[in-house]
């Protein structure tokens, strides 16, 4: 499963999104801290009661399109592929 | 008692990212490699492997290679296959360091890796460095990580060196170096008689990280562990190995790939000795964001050859173990 993760900033009020720069840098490293570890239990939400699976769910690094200006936004799209084993029963 | 029973899932494929090292140094003289028990510490940590296994980071290349040959034994007209035999064992390993420290250069050089001691004033020009500078003597109380020395000694030193601590060279021969065997000494005319030879090729290195009246306090602790009485402390610069000498560095490997699954697969070779001489090669550096194509990353190529052990279990002669720790509630064929 490919993802696709966009997020945007237009800085902070109080420095007249002069920082737009810096505060998209801190997204990206928030989003790589996000991202790890690079695996987490595979949970079934079918039922009322979520239930934890045997395997886990795993993912790829970050790749990080290049930034966009949008008036006075930065935005950024980052892509991130998911990989599961089917477990038996599942549907 | 009863428990409640699980549902064994299918095998499935182990699905990796990366590879990580760890070395051992073993006892030339007494000819002990350090032995990696899987079944007691197969699911260790990464990141505090027990002792004395040394992290020496990810891996950009594993590769092994089997160079054992087996012959069938023929009998009859026209020959059959009876049986075979195994007529060689040979085990060649590849590894690509990405970091490059210490460690990391003297298990790809294989040949004595050498410290850059501090010079002394006027030393003539050496390509692996000049003369050293005398060292200071430690104190008593030292620990691997503290080094304790007078007041107006320590003053001399300052955060961010690089130190080496190891005992004084005094005509010893044979396999020198504390914690590892670092270079064999034939002769102490060989060496010059060099007080400062033992600190030369010393694998005792750390750097300081901040300055006391009674000491030095160390970023990493000393691979020795805590310093002995006559050992003495030298600032180093960097480190230096040479194409050539007859000097082979020995040493235990351990390489582990990790399983997304939190299966395990290990290679363990007790005795590791380098069958090429120390290459790199440059990878381009593509940052996360931007691509920049004109930077490129240094990484260490080394080969290495498998030398036999014994197996404890049944005497076989082996030179790797290959373990394999399943996932959690798999079948297991």
């Amino acid at each position: 499963m490919k993802c696709e993760i966009a997020y945007m900033t237009e800085g902070t009020t109080g420095n007249l999104g002069m920082d737009r720069g810096a505060m998209l840098t801190q997204m990206d490293v928030e989003l790589m801290s996000l991202l790890q570890p690079n695996t987490a239990p595979k949970m079934n939400y079918a039922s009322p009661a979520t239930v934890p699976m045997e395997t886990q769910i795993f993912w790829t690094e970050a790749s990080f399109q290049p930034l966009k200006v949008e008036r006075d936004r930065l935005s950024r799209i980052a892509m991130v592929s998911v990989f599961s084993h089917e477990e038996p029963r599942e549907q | 008692m009863s428990t409640t029973a699980i549902v064994p899932l299918p095998l499935m494929p182990p699905i990796v990212r990366r590879i990580r090292a760890y070395f051992a140094p073993v006892n030339r003289a007494a000819g002990i490699p350090a032995i990696f028990d899987p079944a007691q510490n197969g699911s260790f940590n990464l990141d505090s492997p027990p002792a004395p296994w040394l992290d020496l980071g990810w891996l950009d290349m594993f590769q092994r290679k089997t160079e054992s040959k087996v012959t069938p034994l023929r009998s009859g007209a026209p020959g059959l296959p009876l049986s075979q035999v195994r007529t060689e064992i040979d085990s060649i390993v590849s590894i690509t360091f990405v970091n490059w420290g210490k460690l990391q250069m003297a298990v790809t050089a294989g040949s004595e890796q050498m410290n850059l001691l501090a010079t002394a004033a006027n030393a003539p020009a050496n390509g692996s460095g000049g003369t050293g500078e005398g060292a200071i003597p430690l104190s008593t109380g030292s620990t691997a990580t503290f080094l304790n020395m007078a007041s107006n000694q320590s003053a001399s030193f300052s955060p961010g060196q690089m130190v080496v601590v190891d005992i004084d060279y005094s005509g010893q021969t044979g396999y020198v170096g504390s914690g590892v065997s670092a270079a064999y000494v034939s002769t102490a005319v060989a060496v010059n008689s060099d007080v400062n030879y033992i600190r030369r090729v010393s694998f005792n290195v750390a750097r300081i990280i901040s300055v006391t009246s009674t000491g030095l306090q160390l970023a990493q602790p000393l691979i020795a562990g805590t310093p002995i009485a006559g050992m003495s402390v030298q600032p180093i610069l960097g480190f230096v190995d040479r194409e050539g000498s007859n000097f082979f560095q020995e040493w235990s490997g351990l390489f582990v790939i990790p399983g997304e699954q939190g299966d395990r697969i290990l290679f363990h070779y007790p005795r590791l000795q380098i069958s090429s001489g120390a290459a790199e090669a440059v990878k381009l550096l593509t940052a996360p964001l931007d691509k920049v194509d004109t930077l490129g990353r240094v990484t260490q190529v080394a080969q290495f050859r498998g030398l036999p052990v014994t197996d404890a279990n049944d005497g076989a002669q082996v030179v790797c173990f290959r373990s394999y720790i399943p996932a959690a509630a798999t079948n297991l064929w």
